[in-house]
């Protein structure tokens, strides 16, 4: 019989948050960022599965301000939030309390070329 | 003899900062006046709280009353960071901070001001990298992110 070789999930306690991506390009920026940053995306996934409204840093971490502060997923409006990441990356979200779902909306890795 | 200190308009710490810092360097206190509102910066022993929460009171005074232009030049000279933020950003920015200091000194803690403007700094390093807003999406994939 043939092994699988599939990785075992993580499951999440009842008080958690899941994870997912909003959409497409966060899935992408995700993983470029697991490649350059990997400590600093587990911890990060860490704390938005504990408590992603909570903050103990506010230089890293904060409700995005003005024109940035909201997002639409689905037709809801979401407060937004990032977290600046080492080299200049940043992960934005959005909490659905409804759900505990926490949407990654844009992992900008930083890149000089990512604005072109 | 008593000598008074140097009196500027509130514009000036826009047009001519570097006038105003020397006149603070020589006399070691000036005064900002803006209608029947005045501020004053001494050395070295200045409150920082109090320039704060006057500074922000100020800036929310100016909302009301100046062009957008005119308020922006005030916050850019007050906080160069935030020449990067939209207009309109800078605008709520500035109606927000004289509320906000108000209730923090009220309340004794300096905290929400702090962490507010960390957040307008916070986003408008977002700006400087070139990173706009998101959105609207009209239905999130929903695949699971995968803890590394």
């Amino acid at each position: 019989m043939a092994k699988s070789r599939r990785d075992v999930n993580r499951p999440t306690k009842k008080s958690e948050h899941q994870i997912r991506h909003a959409d497409r390009s966060s899935e992408v920026g995700w993983t470029d960022l697991c490649a350059s940053q990997r400590n600093g995306c587990a911890d990060l996934f860490d704390r938005l599965t504990a408590e992603p409204a909570h903050v103990d840093n506010p230089d890293k971490q904060h409700r995005l301000k003005g024109a940035l502060s909201t997002t639409t997923l689905g037709g809801v409006e979401f407060d937004q939030w990032q977290y600046e990441m080492a080299k200049v990356a940043r992960v934005w979200y959005a909490v659905d309390e409804n759900t505990k779902t926490v949407y990654l909306t844009r992992v900008a890795t930083g890149h000089p070329n990512e604005t072109k | 003899m008593a000598t008074s200190a140097p009196v500027f308009q509130w514009s000036d710490l826009a047009k001519k900062p570097t006038e105003v810092g020397h006149a603070l360097d020589m006399s070691g206190e000036v005064t900002i006046t803006r209608g029947a509102q005045t501020l004053r910066i001494s050395q070295p022993d200045q409150d920082v709280a109090t320039v704060m929460r006057e500074m922000c009171a100020l800036l929310s005074a100016v909302v009301a009353t100046e062009t957008p232009d005119r308020v922006s030049a005030i916050l850019n000279a007050a906080w160069p960071w935030t020449r990067v933020l939209p207009i309109d950003d800078q605008m709520e920015l500035a109606a927000e901070v004289g509320p906000l200091a108000e209730t923090c000194e009220s309340l004794g803690t300096w905290r929400p001001l702090l962490d507010t403007l960390s957040a307008w700094r916070g986003t408008a390093r977002a700006w400087a990298n070139g990173v706009g807003p998101v959105g609207p999406i009209e239905q999130s994939t929903g695949e699971r992110v995968q803890r590394p």
